[in-house]
């Protein structure tokens, strides 16, 4: 910007130069603030939309998958579980049951195999010995997070946006990998589509402050569309 | 996990703040893209401590109530009022300055230099974020539309929900606060930018604070309250701002209570307002304030209004907790049965209120309302 402040004062002097200024100032307000709104509105109707759709579309599949969780171990379908969602508050994050009913017992014994490191923030490890038979092909298809719709629903989790991490994972955070709490966690990300478990911890929160910075209605439609063959393919899920 | 913690207390500088005179403590200055107090939470998770005890003298309830919506940080959090800064342990570290730095500079001596303080250090971090790898994912916000022909020159940082508009230039050492907007041709060097801020185009800060439409110049020492609204404004609604809920209950009190006696005589109360009636007249006033919540100039809720002489016959700690809490209709006092200043029980409910976050005795005052008949207002403080 090259201008005088003599120049400037001078221009103002024009007949009406100010009024003209002061009502592009309100314009340009008026519209920003539709803009911000609308992509707000719009972001929780793609979300409202996509998990009715998922819902409906899928409800098939949910019954055939109910129906086998049950009679493979008679223990519960559903599993819940306490997730920290945007700005730090804990939710109830649903899913179907794809592990034993003493899963979490279990898992101290298998610390030393966890591949993010035995000190790792999140757990995953390869034939996970607590996976049972209908959980392991429900996992490979990611049927197991269909529940989340309901989430979704509740206005809890939106259908792209970072995972939600337990609370003994943020327990063990660095306040760097706090930022990625700013939003609402989502069903889908950057990480699902780019490799799933396969990516490190420091690799998934970097690709999680990239879509905030990115984010958009379009920007998660592209998502929704790259997660389709991800989960066809079961790229890096176990 | 054993336990570690961090002791902090926050510095008592809210007499220095003359020049800002900011509703905020020092420590809830936006440093960045945050609070200085969250900056130092950041460091306690960075250290791995689990628990952060925080001593402040200055504008608790403010204190308390950022702490309370303070989720992000997997700590526990413990707060402590105080009288005095002084009063904290001795080994509780001051939140003076950004954390993780050997020399902080010697404590302000006036609202300038309170000013300059801040603004040297949201320049220390945004140095110390150029310098990080994450410096291109953490400079800008979520949903921002930055035009091309914008110039962005680190270190800047630019909050959620901006609109950049063309032929901008922001940076070095710039912050923009959340959901502002820059209609076009702006500079904005080595100055901060209060959230919701307007530019208009063609204005131009260099070492400038601007904060909710008030701009104060860092290179000329000047305060400048009233600007050309297309030059720049707040898109804030006014801080005087009282909500329709409570000005329709005033005006519905009002009606049930009659109109009463005409009030004569008024007072200065101790933040500048002058309120009909007199200081020490306990519930009689009351009717004649209602209609200023009406109006938007008083709240409902809040402690009792009171004489500058009445605020400065209590003692210093307890002038220093309730200088900033806003002053209202109906205390929490009225629910303890002390309706006037005067009355020597009533500064003590005062105090407990200025600690508490603002609405925390609401329900408790809005059942003394429910039990109040116009009779009740003819009162002298001692019957009632």
């Amino acid at each position: 910007m090259d201008i005088d402040p003599a120049t400037y004062w001078s221009q103002t002097t024009h007949d009406g130069t100010i009024e003209r200024w002061s009502r592009n100032a309100r314009r340009k307000i008026f519209f920003w603030r539709w803009t911000v709104v609308l992509a707000r509105g719009l972001k929780r109707a793609l979300d409202l939309t996509g998990a009715l759709v998922g819902l409906c579309v899928f409800l098939p599949v949910f019954v055939v998958t109910a129906l086998l969780i049950k009679l493979e171990d008679q223990g519960p379908v559903f599993f819940g579980q306490q997730r920290v969602g945007a700005g730090g508050r804990l939710f109830r994050m649903w899913k179907f049951r794809s592990m034993r009913v003493n899963a979490d017992q279990l898992k101290d014994a298998l610390l030393t195999a966890n591949q993010h490191g035995q000190a790792g923030v999140t757990f995953k490890i390869q034939n996970d010995p607590r996976v049972t038979r209908v959980g392991k092909w429900i996992r490979k298809l990611s049927i197991d997070e269909a529940p989340q719709f309901y989430n979704v629903l509740r206005g809890e989790m939106s259908l792209v946006g970072p995972r939600p991490p337990l609370s003994r994972e943020v327990a063990a955070y660095k306040a760097s990998h706090l930022r990625r709490l700013r939003v609402k966690p989502g069903i889908t990300c950057l990480w699902q589509i780019g490799g799933r478990s396969d990516i490190d911890f420091e690799g998934q929160v970097r690709l999680d402050l990239e879509y905030i910075r990115s984010s958009s209605a379009l920007y998660d439609i592209l998502i929704l569309l790259k997660t389709l063959p991800a989960v066809i393919f079961g790229k890096g899920a176990y | 996990m054993p336990s570690a913690s961090l002791e902090l207390a926050l510095p008592d500088w809210g007499d220095l703040d003359t020049v800002r005179r900011s509703p905020l403590p020092f420590a809830l200055w936006t440093i960045g893209d945050q609070c200085l107090l969250h900056h130092w939470l950041d460091h306690a998770v960075n250290l791995g401590m689990n628990r952060v005890h925080i001593y402040a003298a200055d504008r608790p309830a403010a204190v308390r109530h950022i702490l309370e919506d303070s989720l992000l940080w997997p700590l526990t959090l413990e707060f402590t009022t105080l009288g005095l800064t002084d009063h904290a342990p001795a080994h509780a570290t001051l939140v003076d300055w950004l954390p993780g730095s050997s020399a902080p500079p010697p404590p302000p001596a006036n609202g300038w230099e309170l000013i300059a303080r801040a603004s040297a250090m949201e320049q220390a971090w945004l140095e110390r974020m150029a310098a990080g790898p994450d410096h291109a994912l953490l400079s800008i916000g979520f949903s921002c539309k930055i035009h091309p022909q914008a110039k962005l020159v680190a270190p800047y940082f630019i909050g959620d929900e901006v609109f950049v508009g063309p032929g901008c230039e922001i940076g070095p050492y710039a912050v923009i606060g959340n959901g502002s907007v820059l209609t076009g041709a702006n500079r904005v060097v080595n100055s901060h930018l209060s959230p919701r801020s307007f530019l208009g185009p063609v204005t131009a800060l260099e070492n400038c604070l601007l904060d909710s439409g008030v701009l104060f110049s860092l290179k000329h020492l000047t305060r400048l309250d009233h600007i050309e609204p297309h030059l720049l404004s707040s898109l804030d609604k006014p801080t005087s701002y009282v909500p329709l809920r409570e000005r329709l209950h005033a005006l519905l009190l009002f009606l049930l209570l009659g109109s009463g006696e005409a009030t004569t005589g008024s007072f200065v109360t101790f933040d500048g307002r002058r309120l009909p009636g007199d200081a020490s007249a306990g519930l009689a006033n009351r009717r004649a304030w209602l209609p200023l919540v009406w109006q938007g100039k008083l709240s409902l809720y809040g402690i009792l209004p009171r004489s500058t002489e009445q605020f400065e016959a209590l003692n210093a700690d307890w002038q220093n907790i309730i200088r900033h809490t806003p002053i209202g209709v109906f205390g929490y006092a009225d629910s303890q049965g002390c309706h006037s200043p005067s009355d020597p029980d009533e500064a003590l409910h005062a105090v407990y209120q200025a600690s508490l976050p603002p609405a925390a005795l609401n329900p408790a005052i809005a059942a003394f309302i429910r039990r109040l008949r116009a009779a009740d207002l003819t009162l002298s403080p001692s019957s009632a």
